[in-house]
Parts: C-alpha cells; structure tokens; sequence
C-alpha cells in the first residue's frame, strides 16, 4: 500500500514536470541564517532525491542553498517538515546562476538518493551515535550492518557506510580501566566473543580485523565511508595490523605482539601512517593518532575549542566544498574517544577539510582511495562538547541549525552527486 | 661477596632468556591461533609448560586453546590441575570460572569454585560469582545459598541482591509466571531452617524479592509475620511501604503504612506513616477511609491537626465534589495556626468552595486576603480574573490579568490568563454572548450542567462564529473521555467552519487526539501534517511536527 502510494506520487510528480518542464517556478531551500531547520532540510533533499526528481546543491551560494523544481507536495512536505524555502522564478534562477558564476561558487546536481547503511552493533550501548540521530532527526531511512552481514557481502548494496565509536583493534574502546566491572562492558565483550566464534575467529581482534579488511575492499571498490571518532583511527589501526597482534590479554586472552609496533604495514592503510601504538590496556587510547587532551585540566569549553572550516575552490575541488557547506566556517569543539587527528600522522594524499587552528589538530579529513573515498570526522556529538559514557541523548530539535550536524549530513548527500573528476 | 656477585648476574642472565623464549613462544603461538591452528598452538605450550610448570598463564592459555578446539574435557582437567597445584588464588579461580562460562560450562564453573571456597577455611570470596552462575542455571535453591553466604560476609550489600533480582525480574516480566518467583519461592523455603540475625536478614531479602517480583502482598504479608523479632523489620516496614507507594501498589502500601503506625505508635515515623497512609487509602480510592484517618489525626497537636483537616477538606472538595461539606471543615479551622503556607492553602481552597457554592462576595473577599500574602498575590488575581469573567465584568477581568503577567509573566498561571484576556478581546464587539459563555463555564464550575447547556445552546443559535466554536470546542474537551465520537463531530464542526487558525488547530490537534487514541493511526497523522500546513505559524506546530515524526516513524511513513 505504501509503495502503491509512492509510486502514485512519483507518476504525479514526474506528469507534472514533464507538462510543465517550460517556465516553471524553482524552490530555493536557502541555507544561510534565513533558513529556520538547516538539518531538516538535508532530509527534504534526500526525500526529493528518493523520488527521482534531481536536485541542485548551490556550493557556496547562501550556506550551500538546494534549488528543486517547485512542486506543490514538494513544498507541502517541506512546510510540514518545518524547512524554509522561497518560490524563484526561472529568471531569478538564471540570475543566481550568474552570480554564481562570478564568484567562488558552483552548482552540483543530485541525481540519486544514495542507499545508506549505518554499522552498528546489535546491543543497546551506552552512548549514542550523532550520525544515526542526525538521520533520523532529519528523516534519512537507512539500513543498519554488523559484523555478520559485513562478512557476508553485504556492504556492496550500499552506496554509503557510516561506522561511529567502533574499536577494530578488538580492544573495546580501551574501556577497560574505567568500565571493565560495568555489566555492559562485560556483556558486550562477551557478546563479541560469542559472535567472533560463530564467525569463525578464535578471537575478536582477529574478526575486527577482517571486517576491516572487508571495509576496505568496499571503499576501494567505489563505497563512501563515513567515519567518526573512535572508528577512525582503529580502522587504520586494524588495517596497518593485519600481520600482528596489538591487542593486550585482558582483550583477546593472550599477550599483544613483542614486534607489534615495528610490525606495522602503513602502506595498508586509508589515512594515517607512522603512528605510535598505546599498548597499555589501562590507557585510554589507541595510539598518538588522536589529539584529546591527556590532562582534563587542559579541556576547555565548545566555543573555547572552535575548529575552522577551510576554503576550497568549488569549481576544482566540489567533493570538499560539498564537504564543508556550511553557514559559518567557525564550528564549536567537541570531544570525543578520538577528537582530532595528529596533522604529522595524516597521509600526504589526504586532504584536511577542517583544523584547530594554530594547533596541529585537524579535525575533519577527506580522501580517495582506489574508486571510493573515505571522510573522517574526529569527536563524538558535535553539540556535546564532553559527551560521557551514559549520557542521554542530545535532543536535536534543539540545534536545528547546528553547523557540527550540517558536516555530518553534508556527507550523507555528496555520493548522489554527478561525479566528477578532482583536479587538484 | 665476589661469589654473590657471580650468582646474581648468573640469575639475571637465566631471567633474560626465560623472557625470550617466552616472548618467541607466545608470539608463535598468537601466529598459530590466528591461524586457526589451535591443536599445534596448544602443543607448543605444553611443551613449554613441561619445562616451565610455574607459569601459570601458559596453564591459563593452554586451557583456553583446547575449550576454543572443542575438548573441555581436557580444557578443564589443565586448569583444575593448575588451580590444585598451588595455593587458592583467588582471582585465577575467578578467571578460570568465567572463561568456563563463556565455554558454555556453566556447572563446571559453579563446582570449580566450590571447591576453591572448599579449600579456604572460612572465608567464600566466591559467593557473588557463584550466585550468579546459579541465577543462569535457574538453581534458584543454589543461588539462595551462594547469596546467604555473599551476605554473612558483607551484610550492608543486601540492596545490592535485592537490585540483582529486580533487574532479573524485569527482564523476564513478560513470561508468566515470572521465572524470578522460584528465587522467592527458595528464599521463602530457606527462612525455615535459621534463626537469629539471619533470619531478620533474609526476612526482608524476601519482601523485597517479593516485591520485585511483582507480588507485594506476599512481602507484606512476610514483614506482619516477623515483626516480633525486633526493631530492624519495624524500620524495614517503613521502607516497605514507601517502595509500594513509588512502584504504584497504594493499596499495599496504605496498609503497611498502617502496620507500622500500630506496630510502633512511638516512632518518630508514626505521623507521617499516618499521614501516608490516607493518602494511599485516598489514591487507592477509598475516600472515606483516608477521612476517617485524617479526622483520627486531628486529635493530635495544633499544626498536625490544622493539616490533617485541610486535607478532609481537600477530599470533601475535590474527591467527593461537595464543597458545602468541605467549607465546614474549613471553618473550623479559623484560628489557624503556622504560617502563610497554611493559611494561602486555606483560603484558596475556600474561595473555590464558596465561587461554586454561588457565595461570590465571599470568594471575593476570600481572594482578597489571599492577595495581601506577597507569595499569594498572583493566584488571588487569577481567581478574581476568572471570577469577573464570569460575572462579565471584562474589564475589570482584564485589569487583573494585566496585573498579574506583567509582574509574573512566568506564573503558573500565566498562560491561562492570557488565553482568557485573548479571548475578551478578540469578542469585544460581542459582549452579551461572551457573558453568556462566561456564565455558562461559572455553572459548569458549580456543577449546574444543565444550566449550562442551556447557555451554550443559546451560544449556537445567537453567538459569533468564533465565540460559538470556542464554546464547540468546550463542549469537545467535556466529551473526550465519556463519549469520544460525540467530541470528534464536534472537533470536525469546528475544524470545517472556523477561519481563524488558532480554533481550527485547537479542533484538529483534538481530532487528531482522538483519532490516535482510536487506534487510527494514519488519519491522526494526516490531520497532524494537515494543521501544519494550515497553520505553519502557529505556537503550537513545534509540537505537531514531533508528533508528525512519531507516526511516520511508528507507521513507517516516508511522507
């Protein structure tokens, strides 16, 4: 029935463009300060998208502002949605594209929602996940993976993969100090334990590894990953560690490699390279990839730990401005298990979207590797600034216009553009 | 000295290439397990085990190896030799007993470390362990055990088996009956065979088991049973009773306030078991019984009994809508002792009595006193707000609303005396028929429902459409519980005629209420997107789009 109903809204939408391809109006999503629900307004691109109708992303212009052709569902569904819009003539449109053509400014078309998959455990987990609340706040559908169905092949039904707060080194988030008597932090090593055996892996370390190396065939296959804090750097982590063991007893029951450091290929890896592994299982850390302060004394507040969003030329580089769209190119900080990436540890070919400045933090990092690409975004909730284990959830009808947010879902529509070609 | 010297770079140099060859073996065999290759993994360390007997994490491992292969058999004969050759170690025993659970051999585990207790003299440092392997294996007689001798070591950590079970509970609440109950029903059968302090201990251990386990009149009926043995389940009674009443159980709670009341009168608890105990007898519905009991209290001193009969009054009010009853309860209170919080209570609840028993000076002059008490002056506005509105005295209605929001905006209150001050102004030009729906809310208030309905039809037939909907829309709010299709015709009425956005999503936000409570899911979500897109500014459409979310979600709506 709801299909049927779909399918009848398609028919009507697609009847009405094509009797009215000629001198109809345009929907302007804008996206700077006049815009009342910036991440509500993502979800009504991808809504547009799913149904076939293309949507223009006008990088640059007004915060990165969508033109749609006007539909009356079209606009229905965005007033419902709360997502401010302004009906634009075909000639107000022909002069936005010409001031877009003067300035630092392109329009990328979307053409095709792209299929969203989101790798998440099956178990309730203490923490949430920014970007599975962003979705749904936004009201993006998508489908959720684990270990099993990666193994099985099943990543290449998707064209999108987000991993978040994941630990491939098998060392579970190196909780181990402070948590190790908590129930959830038993029961999800158990539960990991049981599900590497029936996987077939004498330990987890072992099957994080290969779910990594599976991770890795789908991005290099043409997949965009999409990754946050701690999934970040443990994804290199397992990736440079396929030949060793770096995981402690407490983990895996036996003792981590005596040449695990010196056994590091970094030629396998998407982003960092001759990083230095944490061995200590008491320590809260993977390795000197992450840039979180040691010291609590040193943390300070979200506006205190800004980060800026760096400048690209949209017509020669629109995967990271696509990236960056934002309307302020000043973010509020926020922690994570992974915050920031050390800029000495970050490949050469990788190119950094966003840092703190006058610090070698970056924080938000974007590359090609072979057909796919993958974005690191460093930190855990982009509006709590310290979000603790146990915390509730961030209520995003509170930040409707957060710019933390708008990075993550600018993400979640660059696969559905054109692709074109990188030039520098 | 020179020799000492010899054999201590001696021992060194021995020490050095143990850690060698023990690094080389484990790296070997970490290599061998990656590769799936646990039967040579586990040869290499017992070759290395035969030479190094005292390194126990090699027996550790060794153990471990064979349980991923699949032979526990001899996985647990390694370990129990292991653990057998040297003194108890505690935590090798613990770790030994999880890596048994994780195998699947939950029994073993339970005996492996009854032996180990079984080598200890006196102390049971694995009784928590142990217990909650016997949870798993549902031996609720064995679990009962290994949780008496956790709590002879550490009594003060019984809440700590009262939450384990609680948590237990409430994970297997949906099957029926409670697997939990056979825990209760071990306990119960293990009070038979002790005495003593013990007794008093797993004495409450069980009324609270019991009352985790959904059954609070066992619990309170084991508490009654043992209230002879001293002053620890009297105080537990207390705490008994508070735990019902937080959970919901009024009715259990009522009583077992009362037990406690008459158990230890003495208690400095006693008077406000008392007092909880009517209001449990009130919340539980037995009206009469939480007078009778506040009557009983007024004997006591003059603030206890000031209290006790503001609260008759309270019931006689509101409970049992007779306020003539209650203005005599309230006037024997005239000499009130304490201070404002008492009397704003008194003269508020007075007010009320009197603006329905249709004394309106004296409302008045009711609120006026109340409005001389600094904390009180708002509230007193409002009564007399409200009170001018239905005598249809609107400006003066409007002068006390002004007064009130623009001193207090953030008033509890405030936002009701907006919505009437709205009101009076949007039908200025229609004061005879705002009168008229005044006094037609004055009688509901007096519970003169017939009355009332004779001025609401006079508001169809003679009043503007906007004021005629307002009343429309009354009427809705009063049906919406008893005759649930009689208000969605008239939230409908509403919604199809009224121009202004305001009415017409108060009637839609009520029929889209109605339609979700009827189990009409998808037409309550396209009245919600309709009342958005109706009205997209109206206060109230943040809300309506939370709902819009939660029905697309809950119906699997993409819109």
């Amino acid at each position: 029935m709801k299909r049927a109903s779909s399918r009848l809204l398609l028919t009507l939408l697609c009847g009405f463009f094509l009797s009215t391809a000629a001198g109809a109006e345009r929907l302007l999503i804008p996206m700077d300060l006049q815009q009342r629900n910036h991440l509500k307004a993502y979800g009504l691109a991808f809504w547009v998208l799913e149904r076939e109708i293309e949507v223009d992303w006008l990088l640059n212009y007004r915060g990165g502002s969508f033109a749609i052709q006007a539909h009356d569902l079209i606009a229905q569904e965005a007033r419902i949605r709360g997502v401010s819009f302004e009906v634009i003539s075909e000639a107000d449109l022909a002069r936005i594209y010409a001031q877009i053509d003067a300035g630092n400014m392109d329009v990328v078309r979307l053409e095709k929602a792209p299929r969203m998959a989101v790798y998440t455990p099956p178990n309730a987990q203490p923490w949430d996940d920014a970007v599975t609340m962003a979705l749904e706040y936004a009201g993006i559908g998508y489908d959720k993976l684990w270990d099993e169905e990666v193994l099985a092949g099943r990543l290449d039904d998707y064209d999108w993969l987000h991993l978040h707060h994941e630990d491939f080194s098998g060392q579970y988030g190196k909780f181990y100090q402070s948590f190790r008597h908590e129930p959830w932090y038993q029961e999800q090593q158990r539960l990991y334990e049981v599900q590497a055996r029936q996987l077939g892996f004498t330990k987890v370390s072992e099957q994080k590894k290969a779910v990594a190396r599976r991770i890795y065939d789908y991005v290099v296959g043409g997949g965009f990953l999409f990754a946050m804090c701690s999934a970040t750097d443990t994804f290199d982590i397992a990736l440079a560690a396929q030949d060793t063991d770096v995981a402690d007893s407490v983990f895996d029951g036996d003792p981590i490699a005596s040449d695990a450091q010196q056994a590091l290929d970094f030629s396998r890896t998407v982003a960092f390279e001759n990083f230095t592994l944490e061995t200590n299982p008491l320590v809260y850390e993977h390795s000197d990839i992450d840039t979180t302060p040691k010291d609590a004394r040193l943390i300070r507040t979200a506006e205190a730990e800004y980060f800026t969003l760096f400048e690209f030329s949209a017509r020669h580089d629109p995967v990271p401005t696509m990236l960056t769209q934002c309307h302020t190119n000043v973010v509020n900080g926020f922690l994570g298990q992974t915050t920031a990436y050390r800029k000495s540890l970050i490949k050469d070919h990788v190119v950094l979207l966003a840092e703190v400045e006058g610090t070698d933090q970056v924080k938000y990092i974007h590359g090609q590797v072979g057909r796919g690409t993958i974005t690191f975004y460093g930190g855990h909730d982009p509006e709590d600034h310290k979000h603790h284990v146990g915390d509730p959830p961030t209520q995003l009808d509170l930040h409707r216009s957060s710019p933390g947010y708008r990075l993550i879902l600018n993400n979640v529509l660059f696969p559905a553009a054109k692709k074109q070609e990188r030039k520098t | 000295m020179m020799t000492k010297f010899l054999c201590g770079v001696c021992l060194c140099l021995v020490n050095t290439a143990f850690a060698d060859s023990r690094t080389e073996l484990m790296d070997s065999v970490a290599v061998l397990r990656r590769d799936d290759n646990v039967a040579a993994a586990a040869e290499h360390l017992r070759a290395w085990i035969g030479a190094h007997p005292q390194d126990p994490e090699a027996h550790v491992l060794l153990g471990q190896f064979l349980a991923d292969g699949g032979d526990h058999a001899e996985a647990l004969q390694v370990w129990r030799q292991f653990l057998d050759s040297r003194p108890v170690d505690v935590i090798r025993y613990g770790n030994v007993a999880r890596r048994l659970q994780a195998a699947g051999l939950v029994q073993e585990a339970v005996e492996l470390l009854e032996e180990g207790s079984g080598r200890l003299d006196k102390t049971d440092p694995f009784a928590w362990q142990r217990a909650e392997l016997l949870l798993i294996l549902q031996d609720w007689a064995g679990a009962v055990e290994a949780h008496r001798s956790f709590l002879r070591q550490e009594p003060h950590r019984r809440p700590f088996v009262v939450n384990r079970i609680a948590l237990l509970a409430r994970g297997a609440a949906a099957e029926v009956p409670n697997p939990i109950s056979g825990y209760v029903e071990a306990l119960a059968a293990a009070l038979d065979d002790v005495s003593g302090a013990e007794r008093v201990a797993l004495t409450v251990l069980l009324a609270w088991c019991a009352l985790e386990t959904a059954d609070p009149e066992f619990g309170l009926h084991v508490l009654k049973q043992a209230l002879d043995t001293g002053d620890v389940v009297r105080l537990a009674l207390f705490q008994y009773a508070s735990r019902c009443e937080q959970v919901g159980h009024t009715e259990v709670a009522a009583r077992a306030y009362g037990l406690f009341v008459e158990t230890s009168p003495a208690s400095p608890l006693a008077t406000r078991a008392r007092l909880k105990e009517a209001q449990m007898l009130a919340l539980s519905g037995d009206v009469d019984g939480a007078i009778v009991l506040y009557r009983e209290m007024s004997a006591g001193d003059a603030g206890q009994s000031a209290q006790a009969m503001l609260r008759v009054a309270h019931l006689q009010a509101s409970s049992l809508k007779d306020p003539a009853a209650a203005l005599k309860t309230l006037a024997t209170l005239d000499q009130l002792p304490g201070g404002n919080q008492l009397r704003t209570e008194l003269l508020t609840l007075r007010a009320d009595c009197r603006l329905r028993l249709g004394q309106t000076a004296a409302a008045i002059a009711d609120w006026q006193q109340l409005a001389r008490i600094p904390a009180s002056r708002a509230d007193a506005e409002f009564g007399l707000a409200e009170l001018s509105f239905f005598t249809g005295q609107f400006d003066s209605a409007s002068a006390f609303i002004d007064s009130l929001v623009s001193r207090q905006p953030s008033h509890a209150r405030a936002n009701d005396a907006l919505a009437l001050l709205l009101l009076i102004d949007e039908f200025a030009d229609a004061n005879e028929a705002l009168a008229v729906l005044g006094r037609a809310r004055l009688r509901e208030r007096q519970g003169l429902r017939d009355q009332a309905r004779a001025d609401r039809q006079w508001l169809l037939q003679h009043a503007p459409a906007g004021l005629r909907h307002v009343s429309l829309l009354e009427d809705a709010v009063f049906f919406e519980q008893s005759a649930p299709d009689r208000a969605l015709a008239l939230y409908a009425l509403v919604a199809a005629d009224e121009p202004s956005e305001r009415l017409s999503v108060s009637a839609m936000l009520g029929q889209a209420r109605l339609l979700e409570n009827a189990g009409q899911t998808e037409a309550a979500l396209r009245t919600y997107e309709s009342t958005v897109l109706t009205a997209p500014l109206d206060p109230r459409t943040p809300d309506v789009r939370r709902h819009i979310a939660r029905l697309r979600t809950l119906l699997g709506d993409t819109g």
